[in-house]
């Protein structure tokens, strides 16, 4: 058996990190949107954030494994990135989905587009890219990488402190739009928690 | 229902972090997964967001 290559596994653990800042860095986008511009969440917007997060979790999965093992098995690598290749599927029809219902040229779309485009095309354009990210690592993992010891240090304790971080924003924030209803909205027009709470201005 | 299944991943994260070699947390992940999935497919299109 060939010795295990660095330099892949290396890249299969910078890829486990990077994958799930730049999930919190697009859920962080979400979110600015959504207090900054004062743009409500509809029901398949948050379906597309929850795959989002799904996709998160799963890498954050590996993450937790590599903190107790110090090291990656191929099986818990391969189920990891079964997850996260169903997530991201799930969150591209979605994204599909939501884009179909507004392709008709008198619909102008749900919600002010960024750089040309509504966030749910860019959801689709994260899902599709996720989808690579998993066909990428399946091809580069190393099948020795059993053998190569992983670091588990501060840099991996922030991303996962910074994910949970950005899963409870994502929990308060969509609490406020759904209140203490059971579903959202489908066109949400206001904060119902704020509402049904007496603020009627919110 | 939105907010619980949010709060679902946090609780599956934490799963994951404190006991990582138990399968609650991936049997979580999946009961999310299947909740988010059943989310859409009985998701009704208003009038507004089929405005041809």
């Amino acid at each position: 058996m060939k010795s295990p290559s660095k330099f892949f596994v290396f890249l299969v653990w910078l890829g486990i990190h990077a994958n799930i800042l730049v999930i919190c860095g697009v859920l962080t986008g979400s979110l600015y949107i959504q207090f900054a511009w004062n743009e409500f969440p509809c029901r398949l917007c948050m379906a597309q954030r929850m795959s989002m997060l799904l996709c998160g979790l799963a890498q954050a999965f590996l993450l937790c494994r590599i903190r107790v093992d110090r090291r990656l098995s191929w099986r818990t690598f391969v189920t990891a990135e079964g997850m996260t290749l169903c997530a991201a599927l799930t969150g591209a029809c979605i994204s599909l989905k939501h884009i179909l219902l507004h392709i008709t040229p008198p619909d102008p779309g749900y919600g002010t587009p960024v750089w040309g485009l509504h966030l749910y095309t860019w959801a689709f354009f994260v899902f599709a890219a996720e989808c690579v990210a998993v066909g990428i690592n399946l091809l580069i993992a190393p099948e020795s990488m059993e053998d190569m010891p992983l670091a588990f240090g501060w840099f991996s304790r922030t991303v996962l402190i910074l994910f949970a971080v950005v899963i409870v924003a994502l929990a308060f924030a969509t609490f406020l739009v759904e209140g203490l209803h059971w579903n959202l909205p489908n066109d949400p027009i206001r904060n119902e928690l704020l509402y049904d709470l007496g603020f009627r201005l919110c | 229902m939105d907010t619980l299944i949010v709060l679902s991943i946090l609780v599956a994260l934490a799963l994951f972090y404190f006991f990582p070699k138990r399968v609650f947390g991936i049997l979580l992940f999946w009961a999310v997964w299947i909740a988010v999935v059943l989310l859409v497919l009985f998701h009704e299109t208003t009038p507004m967001s089929l405005n041809f």
